[in-house]
């Protein structure tokens, strides 16, 4: 059976996006902080 | 240069110093020793416990201290000043060893403990508690002792410049949170995060230039 799986980046305090998420800006501004280990 | 120095501090994933529910019987709430139980395991702890990376990071709690400072939540459990014979949580010989500053807003007099430890009782905003404790220090660095509040408030008035947390993989989901007001914090640090095999992360805050 397959499983469910979640990867997600998290900053030290907790938060997922920045704030302002919506279309065209989906991680929220300076979200893409996040992402840059994956870049 | 004297520099101000946060050692072994840990907190929740979730971003917690201490569960909820303080008292004298469950110094950090609810979250028992699970924030510390890293720290209990290594030999810096006691003899016969591990000697890696955790043991590396807990050893530097002690060189360099000229004194500490602490918040009121460190000291003694809640309304631990109604109790005129209350002197810490630690005996009679305080693992401090330096002159150690406890901001409260219910001063008393000085105790002189055994083993070069003795607290002080102050009501001062940090940069005035950092000022005197340099002074008490006498050129070596000072330690900002925790607990979760005054670290905040510590780091939100720019005066720490050293500081290891140690991020615990566990969700506390409630106590005093840490890093609330302190966005953009890491801006001002070198960052390091260190992974250890207990399961740990080690984070150091290098202040940029230091």
């Amino acid at each position: 059976m397959g499983k469910v799986v979640s990867e997600i980046s998290m900053s030290l305090d907790g938060f997922v996006t920045g704030p302002n998420v919506r279309v065209g800006n989906g991680m929220g501004d300076d979200g893409d902080l996040l992402h840059e280990v994956v870049k | 240069m004297s520099l101000a120095r946060v050692h072994n501090f840990s907190i929740s994933l979730d971003g917690f110093g201490t569960g909820e529910g303080q008292s004298h019987d469950e110094p950090f709430g609810h979250a028992g020793e699970r924030l510390h139980e890293w720290l209990i395991a290594t030999r810096w702890w006691q003899p016969g416990g591990s000697g890696g990376i955790d043991d590396a990071f807990a050893q530097q709690h002690d060189p360099g201290f000229g004194a500490e400072i602490m918040g009121a939540n460190k000291f003694g459990p809640p309304g631990w000043h109604e109790d005129p014979e209350w002197k810490g949580w630690w005996g009679p010989n305080p693992p401090f060893h330096t002159p150690t500053f406890i901001l409260t807003h219910h001063p008393r007099p000085s105790i002189e403990m055994e083993g070069g430890t003795t607290f002080h009782f102050i009501d001062a905003s940090p940069a005035e508690a950092l000022e005197t404790a340099r002074e008490a220090a006498d050129g070596q660095d000072v330690r900002i002792g925790g607990g979760s509040t005054m670290l905040r408030d510590f780091l939100a008035a720019g005066l720490v410049d050293h500081m290891h947390i140690v991020v615990v993989p566990i969700l506390l989901g409630r106590g005093v949170r840490l890093w609330d007001g302190l966005e953009g914090l890491e801006k001002d640090y070198q960052v390091e995060a260190t992974s250890s095999p207990s399961g740990v992360t080690h984070v150091t805050f290098t202040r940029a230039g230091d």
